[in-house]
Order: C-alpha cells, then sequence, then structure tokens
C-alpha cells in the first residue's frame, strides 16, 4: 500500500479515537502558552507532560507530546513580535524584524503571518517525513563532528547579516557573544573556564542573557520614553492579505526545505534552522536593506524554518532512533516507555500506528492554526494596556521566567545584567542579535571542532577532505566577507569614471 | 548616527562621542585578561587535543583586533562626523527628554527586588515592585494599581507555581 494509502487509514483510525484527537488539542495549547512564556521552551513543556503520558494509549500520549513541541516552537513568536520577549531562542530571530514591525503598527499583520507561515513550514515537513523518511534517513548518518562544525560555523557567519548598519559592531558583538559562551565547563576535558569559583558558572545557560538582551533591555528603554501611560497601537488586520502573502511563498518554501534538512541533522534545532532561514532569506530578497526595519519576508522566513525543522528532527529519531534535537531525544523516551523501539522495524512492526501518528501530525498543526490565529485578538487586547501596567509585568515576568529555567536567582541576576548591558548596547548602536546567536553555535562549534580533530587523529585535513563541511566552510566565507566586498564595490563604483570628468572639465 | 538630544546632559554626550574608543578599550582589556587566563588552562588527556584555552586565545585575539579597528575608524572619520553631526542638529527639532532617571529606577528597582526575593519571597517582592513601578512611571490610582499588582501576581503564581509546578521562592522570613 502506498504511504498515500497508509496515511488515510491512519486519518480514518485518528478519528476513532476522540481522546487522542482532544489530548492533541490539548498538547498544543499548552504547548503554545510554555512557548509563549519567556524561559520556558518546548522541551521543558514535554518533560513536564511525560510522565502523564505514561498511562495512556501510545497514540494519545506521544500526539499530546508532538502537540506541545509544535506549539511551543510556534508560541515564541508572539510575544517576541507584541513585546521582543522571545519566549524561545528560535523566536530571537522572529523579534529581529516583528518587533520593528509591531512598532510600525503592524503587528497584527505580523502575527498572522508568523502563524500561517508556522502552519505552511510545519505541514510541509510532515509531508517530508512521511513520503521521504527512508531516502532522507541515510543523510543524517553522513553527518559527524566535522559537518557539525562547518554547520555551526556557517551558522556564526550569518552574524554578518544581522550585524544592522555597523559590520565591525556586529562582530564585535558576536566575538564578545563567542568568548562569553566559553564560561563553564570545557566541552572535552570538563575544566572549568572563566567561572571565578562559582559553581553556577559551570553551565552558563544562554537563555537567560537571551532574555536580558532582547526583553529586559527593551523594557528599560521604553521607560525613557517620556509617553510612558500611551497604549500600544490596535493589532489591526491579522490575516495578512493574498496580495502581500502571495510574494512570501518562495521564501516559506525556502525556509521549509533549510529547516527540514537542518532538522535532519542530529543536535541542530529550531534555533539554528531559524537564523540559517533569516539569513536566506535576506540573501534571496530583492530589498535586503529592509531586513532588520520590519519585513515581513523575515517573520515568514524565521517561522516557516523553525517550524519545517520539528519534522525534520523527527525523522532521524524515528527512522534511525537518533533523535534530531532535545525534544526528540525527550520524546525517544517516550517511544521506548510505550513499548516502541524506534528504528527501521518501527515501520515494518507498527506501520500502523507510525501513520496514525502522522495523520495526528498534521492535526496537531491544523489545532495550532486555528487556536493560534483565535488566540492573537485575545492576546492583542492584553498587551494594549498603558505601558506604565506592561512594562513593570514584562520585567516581573522576565524575572520568573527566568528563575523557572532551572530555580536559580543567581539566572536571574545573569538576565539582569544581560539586560543592563543589552540597554547600553541599544543606546551605542551595537547590535544584540549577534551576541544570541554567538551564545547558541559557539559550543557547538568548539566541541565539534575539537572532536572531529580527535577523529582524525589530529591532522587537519577533516576541514578540506570531506565535501559537506568544505562546502559549508567556503559558503560561510563567503557568507561573511559578501556584506564587505559589496560595500567596498559600492564605494568605488560611486567613484566618477573618465567620461564625466572630461564633460566637467572648463572649455 | 543617531541624532543628538538636546536635553541630554552635556556630559552623557561627551560619553557618546566617544563610545566607539571606550567600548572598544574596555573590551581590550577584557579580551587581554581573558588571554592571559586561557594559557594557564590545561590540556586535556587526549594527546591530539588542543586544549582548553585553544577556543578562547583565537577568540580574544579576534575581539582586539576588531576593536583596533573600531578604534582607528573612529578616529579617521572624526572631522567628517563632527560635520555631520553640525548639519544633522541644525536640520531636526529637539527630541523630548528621555527620561533616564526612570531608566535607572527600574534597573535598580528590579536588582533590589531580586536581592530580597529569597528572604521575603516571590508574592510579596512581585506586590511591591508591581504596585511601585506603576506609581513611578506615572499610572496612580489609589484602588487601580494594588489591584492590578494582585491580579498580576496571582496570575504569575497560579501560571508558573500551580500549572508548571515551579517552586517559586517563599522567602527566609516566611518558612
Amino acid at each position: 500500500m502506498t504511504e498515500l494509502g497508509m496515511l488515510a487509514d491512519g486519518a480514518l483510525r485518528l478519528f476513532s479515537q476522540p481522546l487522542a484527537m482532544l489530548l492533541a488539542v490539548l498538547g498544543v495549547t499548552v504547548g503554545i502558552v510554555i512557548g509563549a512564556l519567556p524561559g520556558l521552551s518546548a522541551a521543558m513543556g514535554v518533560a513536564i507532560l511525560l510522565p502523564f503520558t505514561f498511562g495512556m494509549d501510545p497514540v494519545s500520549g506521544l500526539l499530546m507530546i508532538c502537540g506541545v513541541y509544535f506549539g511551543g516552537v510556534y508560541g515564541g513568536s508572539v510575544t517576541a513580535i507584541l513585546l521582543k520577549i522571545p519566549g524561545t531562542p528560535a523566536a530571537a530571530a522572529t523579534a529581529i524584524d516583528g518587533y520593528e514591525l509591531t512598532k510600525k503598527g503592524m503587528g497584527g499583520i505580523a502575527l498572522g503571518t508568523a502563524t500561517l507561515s508556522s502552519f505552511t513550514g510545519g505541514t510541509i515537513s510532515i509531508f517530508i517525513l512521511i513520503f521521504l523518511a527512508p531516502a532522507l534517513a541515510g543523510f543524517a548518518l553522513r553527518f559527524s563532528a566535522a559537518e557539525s562544525f562547518s554547520l555551526a560555523v556557517f551558522g556564526l557567519s550569518i552574524i554578518a547579516s544581522i550585524s544592522g548598519e555597523s559590520l565591525i559592531k556586529g562582530l564585535i558583538a558576536g566575538f564578545v557573544g563567542l568568548l562569553v559562551s566559553c564560561i563553564g565547563l570545557d566541552p572535552m576535558g570538563g575544566f572549568p573556564r572563566f567561572t571565578g569559583g562559582f559553581p553556577e558558572l559551570m553551565n552558563v545557560p544562554f537563555v537567560p542573557v537571551m532574555i536580558g538582551l532582547f526583553a529586559a533591555s527593551e523594557a528599560f528603554k521604553s521607560v525613557e520614553d517620556g509617553q510612558i501611560r500611551k497604549e500600544l497601537k490596535a493589532l489591526g488586520r491579522i490575516i495578512p492579505p493574498w496580495s502581500i502573502f502571495r510574494k512570501l511563498i518562495c521564501t516559506i518554501l525556502r525556509s521549509t526545505g533549510l529547516g527540514t534538512i537542518i532538522g535532519i541533522i542530529p543536535g541542530a534545532g529550531a534555533d539554528i534552522a531559524a537564523y540559517v532561514s533569516y539569513n536566506e532569506a535576506k540573501r534571496f530578497s530583492k530589498t535586503p536593506e529592509n531586513f532588520g526595519k520590519g519585513e515581513l519576508s523575515g517573520v515568514a522566513a524565521c517561522e516557516s524554518g523553525a517550524n519545517g525543522c520539528t519534522g525534520g528532527a523527527l525523522l532521524p529519531m524515528l527512522t534511525l532512533g537518533i533523535p534530531g534535537d532535545s525534544v526528540t531525544a525527550i520524546m525517544l523516551g517516550a517511544l521506548v516507555v510505550q513499548g516502541l523501539q524506534p528504528g527501521p522495524l518501527l515501520f515494518k512492526d507498527h506501520g500502523d500506528l507510525v501513520f496514525t501518528l502522522f495523520a495526528g501530525m498534521l492535526f496537531c498543526y491544523v489545532t495550532m492554526l486555528i487556536i493560534g490565529l483565535a488566540s492573537l485578538r485575545i492576546i492583542g487586547k492584553i498587551v494594549q494596556m498603558p505601558k506604565a501596567i506592561l512594562i513593570p509585568v514584562i520585567l516581573m515576568l522576565c524575572v520568573v521566567g527566568t528563575y523557572a529555567i532551572s530555580n536559580s536567582l543567581f539566572d536571574v541576576g545573569i538576565m539582569l545584567v544581560a539586560g543592563v548591558v543589552g540597554y547600553f548596547m541599544q543606546k551605542w548602536d551595537y547590535p544584540a542579535s549577534p551576541v544570541v546567536l554567538a551564545l547558541i553555535m559557539g559550543p557547538m562549534a568548539e566541541s565539534n571542532f575539537r572532536r572531529a580533530l580527535a577523529m582524525s587523529n589530529g591532522s587537519y585535513d577533516f576541514l578540506y577532505t570531506r565535501p559537506i563541511t568544505a562546502v559549508m566552510l567556503l559558503v560561510a566565507m563567503a557568507t561573511l566577507f559578501a556584506p564587505v566586498v559589496m560595500k567596498l564595490w559600492r564605494h568605488f563604483s560611486k567613484q566618477p569614471n573618465t567620461a564625466t570628468l572630461l564633460a566637467d572639465l572648463p572649455q | 548616527m543617531k541624532q543628538r538630544n538636546s536635553e541630554s546632559p552635556p556630559w552623557l554626550d561627551r560619553i557618546g562621542q566617544h563610545i566607539d574608543l571606550i567600548v572598544p578599550g574596555i573590551l581590550i582589556l577584557i579580551a587581554a585578561a581573558a588571554i592571559d587566563v586561557s594559557r594557564g588552562f590545561p590540556k586535556t588527556a587526549v594527546s591530539t587535543d588542543i586544549g582548553a584555552g585553544y577556543f578562547p586565545l583565537v577568540y580574544s585575539g579576534i575581539l582586539i583586533v576588531l576593536c583596533v579597528l573600531m578604534a582607528a575608524n573612529h578616529l579617521l572619520t572624526q572631522k567628517s562626523r563632527q560635520q555631520d553631526a553640525g548639519a544633522l542638529a541644525a536640520d531636526q527639532e529637539p527630541q523630548g527628554r528621555p527620561q533616564y532617571f526612570k531608566a535607572a529606577i527600574a534597573i535598580v528597582a528590579t536588582f533590589i527586588s531580586l536581592f530580597l526575593m529569597p528572604f521575603v519571597g516571590y508574592t510579596v517582592v512581585c506586590l511591591a515592585y508591581m504596585t511601585s513601578m506603576m506609581w513611578v512611571f506615572g499610572y496612580r490610582h489609589r484602588l487601580w494599581n494594588p489591584l492590578i499588582a494582585v491580579i498580576v501576581t496571582v496570575v504569575l503564581y497560579g501560571t508558573f507555581a500551580w500549572g508548571l509546578q515551579v517552586p517559586l521562592p517563599v522567602g527566609v522570613l516566611f518558612e
């Protein structure tokens, strides 16, 4: 029987299990709320709900977890766009242009675009999972430490793209972030670096830094505004008009493809997918100068890339038993508890269940679309309260959300220090996004480089003998130096040519 | 270039004009300290490993180079920036006065609330913080201020402590 036929059978079996569908709806709702709250992530939501699934049947339990996963990845974009509080690391990329759109009074359109893009990206990635799983499963096996290192370097090269007006300030921010990412335990030897004797610094969590740099700093900056009693504008139209949305379709499809491929790579998650998709959207855009100032395709790229990652991350987990990201690592445990062994035999021995699960995942995304769009108006009303009330609420939410990560007031202190640093960075035109990107990619780059070096017995030839590694490093160099070359080219092309010079000579 | 705020204090303007020298200078010092510390990091047992200090050394070195370039660029373009700034100030109307004092209050108050939380707990801190901050930022209503503070405290407590099972600080004074 073809995959399509099996999917149809799976859908029929799903509709005969109303409890499973109800739990999927519950999972999506909980996931959206968790994703929207700063400090909480989809992985935490899945971990919290995991024990509840032990007593459920496999389909119900797994669908609830998938609902939390999909909703959690999307939920971060809501607060990122409205309040510049990225609920998840992936949403930090969405906040770059999303919040600028809100400042322009286009918050509703930005939210609607994010919701539709998330739905489209996630749904397409599930279809890719269903129909191309066997073909793409081998791709995950070709990724070793060297390829992961090159992916991290490529991710870091995106700093050039998100630096805004000043590339050098962006690079300085990025390398400060890389230096901060070295604080903690050395990934190979476990030696504490730059901890100053503080055990809390053995593992510096980057989420508090992200919340501080984005949300807290923006709250402190907003307080300077003399009109602090004024309210945010109403959301206005939420569903983008077709004339606007159809121009985003290419971006969404490209970002979905990128997100799915990145999701397949073990260890690479939605945050990397969001930034890479953003970078490529800017590269292919006819108006790249608008990115960072409120460009709708920036929002669409980030959201479709991040949600496209979900299907990709599930692919190696289901077919090979290798988790694509932290959430699928937890889901792997859920599968084992339910008596299902991920891997090639899963499709052979439990094909009916697997395709019921696939049908359920598509149902989760439809649910996410409906709940997401329906809740936007309510959320929009909440953020319309006067800034004199909203800002203390945001700051207290940042404090409590950061505390919730690991019940540590030290983390809250890190968040506040990052908030103050971010406040001054904003005043002096240093972009914050490169710092967050560096905190995500830095540890990945270092640990995989050293691992690859150990695997090649100290030889650096893995940098140029492995095709995927070599290509990605070349693309990374091109991405990093392209803005510099373009700037120089534009500068020299403004010089008057000989004909113009001759014409200007006095007769 | 950011437009100059004609209402900001002169000392802040002077710092702002030279910030592209001050920040790189501070970062160079930090990077130099990082290099000094990194040189003492040990190698691992893996003979082919580059050691714990390699990447911090590389990052610090590149950071120093970037900071030097930044400072050099600032010094070389100083004259043209001063001309641009003069033209910009002549063309633009003065902005409204930014409330730096309120931003400072927000920062200090948030740090104080963090300091007090282990002693008096989340509930007391949240109530006091919300009430006082709304008052400072200009929302002054004898009934609504404390009422909104209570609502926000309860909603956050309900979401995190009950919904997500996060044990919020009770405070040593109340344990």
